[in-house]
């Protein structure tokens, strides 16, 4: 079971960075998503899959049964689902604001920074 | 927009809503929580703006949802307070002893929730005030 | 107390030199001036009791866990350097009252609280006994030099100055740094006194060589020895009373301070003092001839303070006693009258605007103080009977002679010292009494402010000479036993009778005075040769110094050429080469294997969100990949469904319906491009690094999983969640009781995060540029 998680992880993850790659702003917004999911998998593996029960303490009880899944990667996974999600959608407003100010939502075309010179060329103070 | 779907809206709404709160308390003990319910009964939100408009929802709300962001994060932060009096240690929670299960972690995950909810309606209500007619 | 008041005092009047010379006008700088006083009175109160044998420590608490305190400790070498510091400080202080006068007040004084604020940094330097606060010291000084260099910030050549200085002396304090934490490694104490107590412990470390060579680095660089002597004469871009304090008495004394200090504690290791004796001769050769060479006032005692601190090198380098009596009393006469040479160059330069020594003459005439005080330190300097650098300078021969050594740095020594007489006489006679047809303008004659310094220097030079002895027994003896750790009875007198070392003296003086009367010539015919020009200069410094902008210009232009898919494919290939070679490191992990029951249902979804992600890649249209990147969304809460986790279940399902909505709103107003942004060839090369990336995450995921996961804190959490924090979901009750103040972390990301976009999607202009299409 680990090895096809492994795989199915792995493709995610590929095709992420094969999206972040990309020069196109939500290609690239795609990609951060698709990583991110890789990674809660990831993290998920990392506990273990050998129960599934929720882990949740039986009525009764007073200690978490044997039986239950990982509490601890599930916790850290749910923080990062919901950061996954306001860093994916703060950026898709970001895109969002790019392409009203400057119309475009490929990088090549974003020079505002450029457009300024470089630091080897012009203005500045010579050190040497 | 179908009206049978406008009216429907509504009452998925109200379910939501109250669904997301029933999450939210339930969450100490059975799955459940601050995250899920406050993300619950952001897309209860949600509805209605894609059926009513973002007017409506806003004057459902009464509050900006900026506020509600501060709101929740003011809470979330004030319920580690007491820890600090008691055992020197910042958001360690205090509990009712008996019967009634209340404590200061319920308030914090409200606050959790409250931000939660807040940040995504931020989103949903700048993003579909343009859209609706 | 005493330390911290000391500190207080004189870091007190750095913070209010610039109000009080506001305020005080002309008193403003005498004013300034007590505090320094008030330092070294303070100072003098305690030689009865370091003369006595005693050592003053004091501690105070800082960071106890690393061994660093504010550990002070004040010794006879302690003490004299204390004395130096402060009492050369009080002149400088109010020598620089009167050279800026004709300067904003403003100016001055912030001339003033940078020498002052220096002055706290040298004493700091020299008080310390934890060697991490004496390097914070020293650090400080260095880059007070750098502030006081670059003090006429408007002139491209005092900036040039200034960075060099810093970064030659400044780097070479990192050397130092370096080599003070491995005596840490090796002792586990960082204070001076526990290291001489245990020298022979240090000395059989295993760092000995690298701790040695490494605190030579920094030694060599701050006191500016062969090869980093370059920088010493370029840093007469300072103002003057700078020049005087930092680059002849004090600062540049520092790496000598330190190598005095230490040879102590490196007697048994004889490389350590033969390294010395070689580098000190050397830089005492390179710097005659380049004072030989020099064109400016300025410059020329620049070079003679180069080969004064390679004397003073050299003699720490040779053993026995009379060396390290000798190294004393020349640090002592040289602070005195080069100083003194410094302060009547200043006036010379102040008063005519002109450095350059070939056109000044007849300067006595105008500045009839200045020329005496000039030719009385110079004298000393010359080592001419009844001057107290006389008797130093039998002294080093003494201490030559009487080494182990053979006639070779004797040879030196002789030359060298020729050099020094006649540069004595080329500074004195030549601007002051002769050439006087080329007298420039005078603007303005001497002011008392100006010549209290170089009178007070140059009149102490020739009183130490009559009475050698109070010197020797108040000072000199207490430095030694502090240096030596014995007591030695030092007895100055000047006339020994007739010795080798009056031979040799009479020798050097007769051979500087034909120096001197030669000068001209000789200067012309070394300056002539253009091959000597990037002999000993900065030519190695400044093609390091470009080389390394160079190369960063160069990688910064490969690196970041402004195209985005460039600093993601570097980043992403240095990640799987990282990757790569982790994997091939780590190669004792657990050997791969297949763990669990394979379920089908699991299988098809996990299959589900591989093909969804592979889609995303494939199609063209936005809104195509917003639902393939859904359905990895969803399947991945089915996975989390399916083995026992509902709360990433719910979390996971609201996030994804929320993305859509939200994803949707933003790719209505987009347009929804087909064509590539890459070219096939960028695709292809992407493909591969992702495909790589993948490759290497199935491998650390396969052989992670693999092995069986660490359960403790997880058993930790399921044990104590219901009894401690009275909750039965544990992942909630990690969330909100265990790891509280992370979530409150996150969701406070959360919260700026929508912020942030909330601001960002303010519609309150029209765009800036019209939409390409």
């Amino acid at each position: 079971m680990n090895l096809v998680f492994s795989l199915a992880i792995a493709a995610i993850m590929g095709a992420g960075i094969y999206l972040v790659l990309s020069r196109n702003v939500m290609r690239i917004i795609f990609g951060v998503s698709l990583m991110s999911a890789g990674t809660n998998l990831l993290i998920f593996l990392a506990g273990g899959l050998q129960e599934i029960a929720p882990p949740v303490i039986e009525k009764g009880e007073e200690v978490l049964g044997t039986a239950s899944a990982n509490p601890l990667p599930q916790a850290l996974i749910l923080t990062a689902i919901v950061i996954g999600f306001s860093l994916v959608a703060f950026a898709a407003a970001l895109a969002l604001q790019v392409y009203r100010s400057d119309g475009t939502i490929d990088t090549r075309e974003m020079t505002a920074a450029e457009d300024l010179g470089t630091p080897f060329t012009t203005g500045g103070a010579t050190n040497g | 927009m179908p009206i049978i779907f406008a009216t429907m809206s509504r009452v998925f709404f109200a379910l939501m809503l109250v669904g997301s709160l029933f999450i939210l308390m339930r969450g100490h003990n059975d799955p459940g929580g601050g995250f899920v319910g406050g993300l619950m009964a952001a897309a209860a939100f949600s509805t209605l703006a894609l059926t009513s408009g973002v007017g409506s929802v806003r004057r459902m709300l009464r509050i900006h949802p900026v506020v509600l962001v501060g709101v929740g994060l003011s809470i979330a932060c004030l319920s580690g307070i007491p820890g600090l009096v008691s055992d020197a240690s910042y958001l360690t929670h205090w509990w009712t002893s008996g019967a009634l299960h209340l404590g200061t972690a319920t308030i914090f995950d409200i606050g959790v929730y409250l931000v939660v909810l807040g940040g995504v309606l931020c989103l949903v209500l700048r993003l579909y005030e343009e859209v609706a007619p | 107390m005493l330390f911290v008041i000391l500190l207080l005092i004189c870091a007190g009047a750095a913070l209010l030199a610039r109000p009080v010379l506001l305020m005080g006008g002309r008193f403003g700088a005498p004013l300034l001036a007590l505090a320094p006083l008030a330092a070294f009175v303070l100072l003098a109160r305690q030689q009865p009791t370091i003369a006595a044998g005693e050592v003053i420590l004091a501690s105070y608490t800082w960071v106890p866990s690393l061994g660093v305190d504010f550990s002070f400790r004040l010794d006879g070498f302690s003490l004299l350097f204390s004395l130096l510091i402060t009492g050369i400080g009080t002149l400088v202080t109010l020598y620089a009252g009167a050279y800026f006068a004709e300067k904003p007040r403003a100016t001055a004084g912030r001339f003033l609280s940078l020498i002052l604020l220096f002055m706290t940094a040298m004493l700091g330097t020299v008080l310390a006994d934890n060697l991490v606060v004496m390097f914070l010291f020293w650090e400080a000084t260095s880059l007070l030099s750098f502030l006081l260099v670059g003090f006429d910030s408007e002139k491209a050549e005092a900036r040039k100055a200034a960075l060099q200085a810093l970064i030659v002396t400044g780097g070479g304090g990192l050397a130092l740094f370096a080599s003070i934490l491995l005596i840490g490694l090796s002792l586990g104490t960082f204070s001076y006194t526990e290291v001489i107590a245990r020298s022979d412990e240090l000395v059989a470390s295993p760092w000995l060589v690298p701790i040695i060579v490494l605190m030579l680095l920094g030694a060599f660089t701050k006191s500016a020895q062969v090869p980093f002597q370059f920088w010493l004469p370029n840093a007469m871009q300072a103002p003057t009373p700078a020049s005087a304090y930092l680059h002849s008495a004090t600062m540049v004394k520092l790496g000598v301070f330190l190598l005095a200090r230490f040879d102590h504690v490196f007697a048994t290791v004889p490389w350590f003092g033969a390294t010395l004796v070689i580098v000190g001769s050397l830089t005492m050769l390179v710097a005659s001839f380049e004072a030989l060479r020099a064109t400016g006032f300025k410059a020329v005692l620049a070079q003679s303070t180069v080969a004064s601190l390679g004397i003073l090198v050299m003699l720490i380098g040779l053993n026995g006693e009379v060396a390290v009596v000798a190294t004393v009393g020349f640090l002592i006469t040289h602070a005195f009258y080069k100083a003194a040479l410094f302060f009547c160059a200043g006036n010379a330069i102040h008063a005519t605007g002109e450095a350059h020594l070939g056109r000044l003459g007849g300067l006595a005439r105008v500045l009839p103080f200045t020329a005496l005080a000039a030719v009385l330190a110079s004298f000393s300097m010359a080592g001419l009977p009844p001057f107290i650098g006389f008797i130093s300078k039998e002294y080093l021969f003494e201490a030559q002679l009487s080494s182990g050594w053979n006639a070779i740095p004797v040879v030196i020594a002789v030359i060298v010292n020729s050099v020094m007489v006649g540069v004595a006489g080329i500074v004195s006679i030549r601007p002051f009494f002769l050439n006087r047809r080329r007298t420039p303008k005078v603007r303005h004659g001497e002011t008392p402010g100006l010549l209290i310094g170089p009178l007070t220097l140059a009149l102490g030079g020739i009183a130490l000479g009559i009475v050698p002895n109070v010197v020797a027994v108040t000072l000199i003896g207490p430095a030694v036993l502090a240096l030596t750790g014995i007591p030695v009875d030092v007895s100055f007198s000047l006339w020994h009778g007739v010795t080798p070392m009056l031979v040799l003296s009479g020798v050097v003086i007769t051979m500087g005075v034909l120096l001197a009367v030669f000068w001209t010539p000789i200067h012309i015919r070394l300056r002539r040769r253009r091959i000597l020009h990037g002999l000993f200069g900065d030519r190695f410094y400044d093609k390091v110094f470009n080389g390394t902008l160079n190369l960063a210009s160069t990688s910064t232009r490969i690196l970041q050429n402004g195209d985005q898919h460039r600093y993601t494919a570097v980043v992403m290939a240095s990640v799987v080469v990282i990757l790569g070679l982790g994997l091939l490191l780590a190669g004792n992990g657990a050997p791969i294997s297949a763990t669990g029951p394979l379920r089908i249902s699991v299988l098809a979804v996990l299959v589900l969100a591989a093909v969804g992600a592979i889609a995303t890649t494939l199609t063209r249209s936005l809104v195509g990949a917003l639902v393939s990147v859904g359905i990895v969304g969803f399947a991945s809460a089915l996975i989390f469904l399916l083995n026992g986790a509902p709360d990433l279940a719910l979390t996971q399902f609201a996030v994804e319906t929320l993305l859509v909505v939200i994803l949707t709103a933003v790719l209505l107003r987009l347009p929804v491009k087909r064509e590539h942004t890459r070219l096939p060839r960028e695709r292809r090369r992407d493909a591969i690094l992702a495909s790589l990336f993948a490759v290497f995450v199935f491998i650390g995921a396969a052989s992670m999983s693999s092995a069986p996961p660490d359960m403790e804190l997880s058993l930790f959490f399921g044990a104590n969640s219901y009894l401690e924090a009275y909750g039965r979901n544990v992942v909630n009750v990690i969330l909100v009781d265990f790891r509280a103040i992370d979530t409150l972390g996150e969701v406070a990301v959360v919260a700026f995060a929508t912020l942030a976009a909330w601001a960002l999607l303010r519609r309150r202009s029209t765009p800036t540029k019209p939409a390409k299409g």
